[in-house]
């Protein structure tokens, strides 16, 4: 097995890993609020990644387009949020997931209706060039996604914890009926939640368009991968979260790249299963203060 | 449908009901929820009330409008709407018009098999085109054999051209009549002698890599190694790494999806210079588009193509030159894009069933009857010149002699150019 | 059924209730079985998809419903039923009849050994891990293409051979509805017997908990396993008839798509009842046949997109004004009614 084989599929993983964690970011931030498990978080990536795209043709400079983007799928978020999860919040959890199941087609089949079917991609930010090293590459916009990850988990740690709004939210998370009690409205931080996790989901689109490409169905296999990493890792945890990802994006290219042949999904995924059945409680031990 | 009926049990005022008879309560509440089953089982049978005798030749279409494959059926669609269109303003066939009727498999063959039956059943179409994805399309050959209908199949391996059956047609390529000419483009243009194949996990994928292996050795060429990519998958730099390690001197990639564009753009990236040759899919416009710079990359990208797509360029006398520039323009003025691939394989499903029923002229009183002489004039098409290729066939092969059509492009200063052609 | 509440005048309700449910069910039960011989070949083969995911379903609703486990996995054994029994015919060249019985106990076998690795989770993550064994048996199946024929799939599977001179699609018909009639006897059967009474005592769903199941001395393990065997098994039966009534199989049906989808029937049809697994999968169906036929009418050419929004919407729109399933829907009429009273 040569060196730069082995270096190329680590590096590789480590950018997967990253993508992956981000999905899960999302989904954590929804479920550790609401409860719900939702199941449309690929779609606020690929509208993310769209729009931005879309903007980018119209001329748009790339950080306002961003932007732009990041605001029109908040407000689809809080769309869902309100108009979808909240009337229905006294349901159980699976008629929940499915409820952002059906928000999930609704946005696709829109999408397809006002993109098309071609597939987009942007060119790495601020035109990035990739960097050699040890006979492996890494791609100019790497390095964009790996620090939009990093910022991100910066960005709901500082929230969660130094804030006065995000402490509501983890109140409301861990103790819904005293946040209730001290005036905290559980309606307001879902919203919260689902806008939060809907920005995430939109900056996550935007910056790995340029690695991934985007289409109106790339949305689905986005959502099955957060949720792989976010149940291996542990829901319960941010840190397990990003664990679980890098576990994910690098058993998949390690096992690309070392085993060739077409077993290597099939086995990328039971090497995920025998570490989850080995640690169905996540990666990480719980909080002593999040019920499990 | 749902949503009025489960709207009607909110809007009925109080006093509607207490006015109600009591005995007719219990009636009412029983038939509740049988009425709503009622409803939504008769629905789609209302679709069953068509006149007896069709005054057009009607054709259904299944393919993918939304789905993984969406990317490939939506394209054939507008190919095959625009042959329709421009024979029914020349006055249709026969004096009667052709009618396409659409249906989405959704990418799913259970799918694939209810639009097929609904199209001979309740649309009582004449015959069925599919223009899907090669595993979906296989799920068609069962049912138009059972319901003695002739179908069209848009499979792209030659490993189901012995079990089409007496009623499944594939007026359309498969790759082992193709693949020489990229590898010959290897041996004797780039004087190579070994290639690495990388290959797309899909139906289309498995029949490049399965004559690949038979074939390539015959024509000269090693393929020294094999890696295979998930038709999502957004990162191949372990599957490239491995590739630029081995001591292959090409790379063929094989694949109908997006993955096959991003093995290009990685692999430059990368820094790999190993000449690449791609299946058509990478050729694609949108990608063309997106990727263009890495295309031209020296040495520059390889790909199969059409002769449709590169009418220009092919000498004046080339017999094809004049039916793909018509396409040509008449696809730019009719959608406002270039046609591709899989536009001309939509369109060349519309032209073979049209040159069918201009020869048998069926009699559509009968719906048995016209199936029947439809089928057979398919299996007597003779020398049909197409997009993709020329087309004979007998009642013993569906598939049949193929005259291809295939040629190779590259990419230079943003446009595609002629590299070679099967005559060459 | 659904209990008859209580008021005055009990026993004349109920005997009535009674009496009308059971001309009902003759009913429905007349008009199912005797479908392929006055309706046409479309809706017989809209009904026998029906038939198909309500075998799926119902194993769900047995899983689900009773010992609170929320599967994924069902696509899969499907797919093993399917793919066990094409293999049996076409390579090995055994009779089909054999080969339908031969993969339901393989299949029971591996989901016996599959249940017991993960039935020890609890909850969400059930449903989670489901959900990868069946992404992994994809892949399997993808990639093993000198057995399973890979992605292009498996054609030329023989049909089922049968006595008399019925057309083959309406003995087909016949059998799948056959098997969902058993499906549903049996599992009215195990509500009422004893392994119900223990299955809904751990039904974490429906407010019983694993915990009171133990103390109460149930083996809670046996049970979830038998019910995920049981599950297995039919929904085993389920695909080898699918793969002899279409005689080609290919990977992307038995993906994780198919899971979603026959989940998403159950909730929508209810999950507390063997009903809720039918009606879920008709109504499912249907709005999609609804949608293929109205759609050309009102918007002509390709309407695929315009589906997929529709499809999306009404699955919305049910969960959230029936979040028990169209099954309740008599219920709350009624309760609605006697509240206006």
């Amino acid at each position: 097995m040569e060196f730069s084989t082995v270096l190329q599929s680590l590096l590789s993983g480590l950018t997967l890993g990253c993508i992956y964690a981000a999905l899960g970011l999302g989904l954590y931030v929804v479920y550790g609020v609401t409860r719900v498990l939702n199941l449309a978080q690929g779609e606020f990536v690929m509208l993310g990644g769209m729009i931005t795209v879309s903007l980018s043709a119209f001329g748009v400079p790339l950080f306002p387009a961003i932007l732009l983007a990041v605001a029109i799928v908040s407000l689809t978020g809080a769309i869902l949020y309100r108009f979808i999860i909240f009337p229905a919040r006294h349901a159980s959890g699976s008629t929940l997931a499915f409820l952002t199941v059906g928000f999930a087609f609704a946005v696709k089949g829109l999408t397809l209706l006002v993109w098309g079917w071609e597939y987009r991609t942007l060119t790495s930010f601020l035109g990035s060039p990739s960097i050699h090293l040890w006979g492996a590459t890494i791609f100019g916009q790497a390095p964009w996604v790996v620090g939009m990850t990093i910022l991100m988990v910066a960005g709901l740690y500082y929230f969660f914890g130094r804030t006065m709004l995000g402490r509501a939210l983890r109140a409301c998370a861990d103790e819904p009926l005293g946040a209730k009690t001290i005036g905290i409205s559980p309606a307001r931080m879902g919203l919260l939640a689902f806008v939060i996790a809907a920005a995430l989901g939109a900056v996550a689109g935007a910056t790995i368009t340029p690695l991934t490409m985007t289409a109106y169905n790339v949305g689905i296999p986005l959502t099955i991968k957060g949720l792989l990493a976010a149940f291996v890792g542990g829901m319960h945890r941010a840190e397990g979260v990003i664990l679980g990802g890098l576990l994910l994006g690098l058993t998949e290219a390690l096992s690309a790249g070392l085993m060739p042949s077409g077993y290597h999904d099939a086995i990328a995924l039971s090497i995920l299963l025998v570490v989850f059945l080995a640690r169905p409680r996540g990666l990480l031990p719980a909080h002593a203060n999040i019920e499990d | 449908m749902l949503l009025l009926f489960v709207g009607e049990g909110r809007l009925l005022p109080s006093g509607a009901i207490r006015e109600e008879r009591r005995g007719m309560r219990g009636l009412v509440r029983g038939i509740q929820a049988l009425v709503l089953m009622m409803v939504l089982i008769a629905t789609p049978l209302l679709g069953c009330a068509q006149s007896s005798t069709p005054d057009t030749y009607r054709i259904g279409v299944i393919g993918s409008q939304t789905g993984p494959y969406s990317a490939l059926g939506l394209p054939a669609i507008d190919g095959g709407r625009l042959v329709a269109e421009q024979i029914n303003d020349a006055g249709g066939i026969h004096g009667r018009e052709i009618e396409l009727i659409f249906y989405d498999d959704k990418g799913s063959s259970t799918e694939t098999a209810l639009a097929a039956q609904r199209a001979i059943d309740v649309d009582k179409v004449l015959a069925v085109a599919c223009v899907s994805a090669t595993g979906l399309s296989h799920s068609m050959i069962a049912v138009v054999n059972d319901n003695e209908i002739p179908g069209l199949i848009m499979s792209g391996t030659g490993l189901v051209d012995d079990k089409l059956g007496h009623w499944a047609f594939k007026p359309t390529s498969s790759e082992k009549d193709y693949i020489p000419l990229p590898l010959r483009y290897l041996r004797d243009d780039l004087s190579l002698s070994t290639c690495a194949g990388l290959i797309e996990n899909s139906g289309y994928g498995e029949g490049g890599e399965y004559f690949l292996r038979q074939i390539a050795g015959d024509h000269g060429i090693d393929m020294v190694m094999f890696q295979y990519f998930d038709p999502g998958a957004t990162d191949l730099t372990p599957q490239l790494a491995n590739i630029n390690a081995s001591d292959a001197e090409s790379i063929f990639i094989w694949g109908s999806g997006p993955a096959g564009a991003l093995a290009v753009k990685q692999s430059r990236e990368m820094g790999i210079t190993l000449p690449i040759v791609t299946t058509p899919a990478q050729g694609s416009p949108s990608y063309v588009q997106s990727f263009g710079r890495y295309y031209e990359m020296e040495p520059s990208l390889v790909c199969l193509d059409s002769k449709l797509t590169m009418w220009e360029q092919l000498p004046s006398d080339d017999p094809d030159r004049e039916m793909c520039r018509e396409f040509h323009q008449s696809f730019k003025a009719r959608y406002g894009r270039f046609p591709d691939m899989w536009e001309a394989i939509g369109a060349q499903f519309v032209m073979f069933i049209a040159d069918g029923i201009e020869r048998a002229d069926p009699d559509l009183a009968d719906a048995i009857v016209a199936r029947g002489q439809l089928r057979d004039a398919f299996e007597t098409t003779t020398d049909l010149s197409l997009f993709m290729g020329t087309h004979t066939m007998t009642p013993d092969d569906h598939y049949g002699r193929v005259v291809h059509k295939e040629v190779l492009v590259t990419f230079k200063d943003g446009k595609k150019v002629l590299v070679k052609t099967m005559e060459d | 059924m659904a209990a008859v509440e209580v008021t005055d005048g009990i026993t004349v309700e109920a005997g009535r209730a009674r009496t009308r449910r059971r001309v009902l069910v003759g009913v429905g039960l007349a008009v199912v079985f005797t479908l392929p011989f006055w309706a046409g070949a479309y809706p017989v083969s809209i009904a026998t998809m029906i038939g198909f995911h309500s075998i799926l379903a119902l194993g769900l609703v047995l899983l689900t419903g009773l010992a609170g486990q929320v599967s994924l996995g069902q696509a899969m054994f499907y797919g093993m039923g399917a793919y066990i029994s094409a293999l049996l015919t076409v390579r090995v060249g055994l009779p089909s009849w054999p080969s339908i019985f031969l993969a339901a106990a393989a299949t029971g076998i591996i989901a016996a050994g599959v249940g017991f690795v993960i039935l020890r989770l609890r909850g969400i993550i059930v449903a989670g891990v489901t959900l990868t064994v069946n992404l992994i048996f994809y892949y399997l199946i993808m990639s093993m293409g000198s057995v399973t024929g890979g992605a292009t799939g498996m054609i030329g599977i023989p049909r089922l051979v049968y006595p008399g001179n019925l057309p083959y699609t309406a003995f087909i018909f016949l059998l799948v509805w056959l098997v969902v009639l058993a499906l549903l006897v049996f599992s009215r059967n195990v509500v009422n017997s004893r392994s119900g009474r223990a299955l809904r005592v751990l039904n974490v769903l429906s407010g019983g908990s694993e915990d009171t199941a133990q103390v109460l001395g149930i083996n809670t393990m046996k049970y979830k396993v038998s019910a995920f065997v049981v599950a297995a098994v039919f929904a085993s039966i389920g695909g080898s008839l699918y793969a002899h009534y279409t005689r080609v199989i290919e990977p992307s049906t038995f993906h994780v798509q198919l899971s979603v989808i026959v989940a998403i029937m159950v909730i929508v049809g209810g999950v507390t009842t063997p009903w809720g697994a039918v009606i879920g999968a008709t109504v499912m169906i249907c709005i999609t046949e609804i949608l293929r036929a109205v759609a050309p009418i009102v918007l002509g050419g390709p309407t695929g997109a315009y589906e997929l929004v529709a499809y999306g919407v009404v699955l919305v729109a049910t969960l959230l004004f029936l979040p028990e399933g169209v099954y309740s829907l008599p219920k709350r009429l009624k309760r609605r009614r006697r509240a206006s009273r």
